[in-house]
């Protein structure tokens, strides 16, 4: 069956496009589904924010230097408390 | 009135309030979608919950400048595309048996008065159809969408969107005049 080149509605298309919308508008969500909504969002939000504040509270809060010096620290203690338990 | 672009950039910084009006004032378009699409209110329920949930965390991926409903639609099609295909492949089994064991409850009278109500007639009809077309058939129908507009919604050639629609609109037919309880050709109804 050949598709027609030019889309053209009869009465058929008009009767059902309105019995739908008449269907379509007897119908609502349920009363609860935006507070649900909402707090899904905001539960959402929270861990969000706890994730970000997790990282920033670390490695992110440092200074690039201060990260740099205390990595410094940290090796320079090992190889000296290796050397002076070896002598 | 705040636009939609405004809660949108609202949206970006993670305003739940900008949600909640978004909410407000897109909720029967995408909720009367996804029931049409799956047929299931409790489905449609969740969709909606889904697709806003989404709108609410790719706020920044959404251009602020265009029109938010077809970005509505083509979460709220896909989603529901999606579970009408689920649903199918492992529940169309077990109502199949379910109504093999408790016989054909359209043959009861109760259910019979019960069909001769124009909607649900019109939910059967819809449910009928392959769901890429039952897809396009509610867009076009129910949310007033062009072809054009449709074949943005669903990524698809506009030719595409033509066919599903023409075969569509012949099983609808079909349907109505083996079904006999609703002449669509005919019948002016009373709107509400």
């Amino acid at each position: 069956m050949n598709l027609p080149k030019e889309w053209v509605e009869d009465v058929f298309d008009q009767n059902l496009r309105r019995s739908l919308k008449n269907w379509a508008a007897r119908i609502s969500p349920p009363h609860t589904a935006k507070t649900r909504l909402l707090d899904g969002a905001t539960r959402y939000a929270n861990r969000r924010r706890q994730r970000t504040d997790y990282f920033s509270s670390t490695f992110f809060s440092y200074r690039y230097t201060d990260f740099a010096f205390r990595q410094f620290a940290w090796a320079t203690s090992v190889v000296l408390q290796t050397g002076v338990s070896i002598l | 009135m705040l636009t939609d672009k405004s809660l949108v950039l609202q949206l970006q910084h993670g305003s739940v309030h900008a949600l909640g009006v978004l909410y407000d004032r897109h909720q029967n378009m995408v909720y009367r979608t996804a029931l049409a699409i799956t047929g299931d209110a409790e489905a449609a329920a969740d969709l909606l919950q889904d697709t806003f949930l989404r709108l609410y965390r790719f706020a920044d991926k959404i251009d602020p400048d265009r029109p938010l409903e077809p970005w509505l639609y083509r979460i709220v099609a896909n989603l529901s595309y999606t579970w009408v295909k689920r649903h199918n492949r492992f529940v169309r089994s077990i109502e199949d048996v379910a109504s093999w064991l408790g016989g054909n409850k359209k043959d009861s009278p109760a259910s019979k008065a019960e069909e001769k109500e124009t909607w649900l007639v019109l939910r059967q009809a819809i449910l009928s159809l392959p769901v890429a077309q039952r897809v396009v058939v509610v867009l076009y129908y129910i949310n007033d969408l062009s072809l054009q507009e449709i074949a943005e919604v669903l990524n698809v050639p506009e030719g595409t969107v033509k066919s599903r629609l023409f075969y569509g609109r012949q099983a609808l037919r079909r349907y109505f005049e083996l079904d006999g309880t609703v002449d669509l050709r005919e019948v002016v109804y009373e709107f509400t």
